[in-house]
């Protein structure tokens, strides 16, 4: 079934006239693959729009949303693309079972996972989602169902390629063992955004994850300062969420959305440090609470408005850590608005294709979105392609091919074999033509 | 040790029946899943197999096939099963063409799936008694089978006569005394492939919702119910309504 309707990026930037195709029957899925150029289509939670385009056919994946194997002994698991990381999460835990990288938000989908191919709070010890995907069937009109180890290269374009393989149909993950029954998570209060780093690197190895949360509006010596968290499993079971919560969709234009807007957005930091100062220094969490942290936070969305919101996510090279922030927390003061979030986590691994990975220290931010918002994140492109930054294509809706290709070394390869894969362009999305692949 | 209940689904991979299959599956029943398409039915039947325990038999079958024999699959369903307590007949649809005067397909087509093969299934259970009772049949007709309009003629011709077939033969089992309880459930707007995408005057329902209803019922002894409840009201309404005004419905 068909429905032509205008599709928002998830961030609210950014919207097409697309055609919505919802199914549950495989053969319905085959057929609206071979008529006309078409996108898989998840959660539809991708801050870009990947997932839709001008004239292409949206095809939603939420129903095919089925664990199709499970064995309790190797802790292998095979479900279907559109089953949701959080329903799978809650199956996987009450059977003694976890997923190395986990998304913020339990409502993505797999597809989704393994479209942007992307990290959780831990990366530097799981590595990217991925990592852990053992097989996946994929469906292309062109080249039918292909069954893809991670070392063939339909698997490798399928990692991180924003859909442009085709439709994932089922994804089998090397689950890992769950150690606890809670997680304790445990902050440490820093002065800037140096020391939040220096304490992030000192304790690594000793917690499942660590990150920070870091007020950037902040000036100065104290550019950065906030909260370094230290995850791990603890022995204790606590009460833990129940069903989880749905993302608010764009357009945030009710009048409930615009008084959010008009009131809260310039003072999210504020209110969050707020909120930290009082916490306590320790707590256990529920597992899946503390899975997904934005879960149940799903008002954050909002507080942007219809105009919604930019996120630049960049990994900086450890040896270009100083010049890089000092520029930002320059660019920021120019700015002059207020940035909503700033966070931290460690990363290493090698770049390949246009995955979100090198070594280095991932910083987002995000800021309502505004005509000086978007000079404060050309500048960041100008920050990236001169210090080797790698900014996050999932995060960041308005990042041009230009930059995409002076700061990914794997573009070009990827650019050829996603064309030798596909020269038809039979899959396609506003993503797709923005980045010229 | 309980033994298992046992449920047969016709239409079983998708929509209400998916949604009856998963929640039979969650208490713990043995399913038979019949539809047509043999890999929505393997992907169902691998997920309740590994979520919930449950002992799960396919049988694709295409109910437009002439050629279709009831019997067998339901012989072959009570064979795997060892029996059939419940029978749920979801199995149904509208075509395009079936609007105004339909075309012959769409005609053909809608009394096949919306009668015909549901009455054969019907007839099918009932045979098999000497070896394996079933408790209730349960089929599911719609709204249109009580206010007929321009849109989907053939189908709410089909469903008028699936009522009318269910409740002669929930007589006869009455009569002939056979312990088997045939109900039917009239649908209100359902979310599925036909609804989806539409503006229409009422809520619609979630078919989990409606399987939820359905499960509350199949011990129960009603004849014939309307779900949601609140199409009770409109319906009554509507057969009220005199020839001058109904004419000028569009719904």
């Amino acid at each position: 079934m068909t429905e032509n309707q205008i599709i928002h990026s998830f961030d609210a930037t950014f919207s097409v006239e697309g055609e919505l195709f919802i199914t549950e029957k495989y053969r319905d899925l085959y057929f609206a693959m071979s008529e006309r150029p078409f996108i898989s289509r998840g959660a539809g939670v991708s801050y870009p729009l990947a997932s839709a385009g001008v004239g292409v056919r949206s095809i939603v994946s939420l129903q095919f949303n089925r664990i199709l194997e499970f064995n309790n002994e190797t802790g292998v698991v095979k479900a279907e693309s559109g089953l949701s990381v959080g329903e799978l999460l809650k199956f996987l835990s009450q059977r003694g079972w976890w997923l190395p990288a986990i998304p913020g938000h339990p409502s993505i989908t797999l597809g989704g996972c393994v479209a942007a191919n992307v990290h959780g709070k831990s990366q530097y010890h799981s590595g990217l989602f991925a990592d852990s995907v053992l097989e996946m069937e994929l469906f292309h009109p062109r080249h039918g169902k292909i069954l893809c180890l991670p070392k063939s290269l339909p698997f490798q374009l399928t990692a991180g390629g924003f859909g442009l393989t085709g439709h994932i149909l089922s994804v089998s993950i090397q689950c890992k063992p769950l150690t606890g029954k809670s997680l304790v998570r445990t902050s440490l209060p820093c002065a800037n955004i140096f020391e939040c780093i220096e304490l992030m690197q000192n304790e690594k190895d000793q917690y499942q994850q660590v990150y920070s949360w870091n007020d950037l509006n902040q000036k100065g010596e104290k550019f950065g300062a906030g909260y370094v968290y230290y995850e791990k499993f603890g022995a204790e079971a606590v009460p833990d969420i129940q069903e989880f919560n749905v993302l608010y969709s764009p357009p945030r234009s009710s009048l409930m959305d615009q008084v959010f807007a008009w009131t809260l957005k310039n003072r999210i930091s504020q209110a969050y440090s707020m909120k930290e100062s009082f916490a306590p220094k320790s707590q256990s969490l529920g597992i899946l609470a503390g899975a997904f942290p934005i879960n149940g936070k799903e008002i954050y969305h909002r507080l942007f408005g219809k105009n919604g919101l930019l996120e630049s996510q960049i990994i900086i090279p450890h040896a270009e850590l100083k010049p890089v922030i000092e520029k930002l927390s320059l660019a920021i003061a120019e700015f002059g608005g207020a940035v909503s979030l700033g966070s931290l986590k460690i990363f290493r691994g090698q770049q390949n294709y246009i995955n979100f990975l090198t070594d280095g220290i991932c910083l987002a931010l995000n800021v309502p979105n505004s005509a000086r918002a978007l000079d404060l994140f050309r500048k960041i492109d100008e920050i990236c392609e001169d210090h080797h930054c790698l900014s996050n294509i999932a995060k960041d809706s308005r990042l041009t091919q230009d930059v995409v290709a002076a700061t990914y070394e794997g573009y070009q390869q990827f650019k050829k074999d996603i064309f030798d894969f596909d020269p038809s362009k039979t899959v396609s999305s506003a993503l797709r033509v923005r980045l010229g692949l | 040790m309980k033994p298992t209940s046992t449920a047969l689904i016709v239409g079983g991979s998708s929509g209400l029946g998916r949604a009856l299959a998963e929640l039979l599956a969650k208490k713990g029943f043995g399913l038979a899943l019949v539809s047509r398409d043999k890999e929505d039915l393997q992907a169902l039947q691998s997920s309740l197999q590994t979520v919930h325990g449950v002992r799960v038999f396919i049988y694709p079958t295409d109910l437009l096939d002439p050629a279709l024999s009831a019997e067998r699959v339901v012989e072959k369903v009570s064979e795997d099963l060892g029996s059939i307590d419940y029978a749920f007949l979801v199995a149904g649809g509208s075509f395009t063409g079936d609007e105004k005067v339909p075309s012959l397909s769409a005609f053909s087509h809608s009394l096949r799936l919306n009668f015909e093969a549901i009455g054969l299934f019907m007839n099918a259970i009932l045979l098999l008694r000497e070896k394996a009772v079933c408790r209730s049949i349960l089929v599911i007709s719609s709204i249109a089978a009580v206010a007929p309009r321009s849109q989907n003629s053939s189908y709410a011709a089909a469903k008028k006569a699936l009522e009318s077939y269910a409740i002669s033969l929930r007589h006869y089992c009455f009569q002939a005394q056979i312990p088997t309880n045939i109900q039917v459930v009239r649908l209100g707007y359902m979310e599925s492939g036909f609804t989806r995408g539409k503006t229409l005057l009422f809520p619609i329902a979630k078919p989990q919702a409606v399987a939820q209803f359905i499960f509350k019922l199949k011990d129960r002894d009603f004849g014939l119910r309307v779900f949601p409840s609140f199409w009770n009201l409109i319906l009554f309404i509507l057969t009220k309504l005199p020839w001058a005004v109904y004419k000028r419905l569009r719904f």
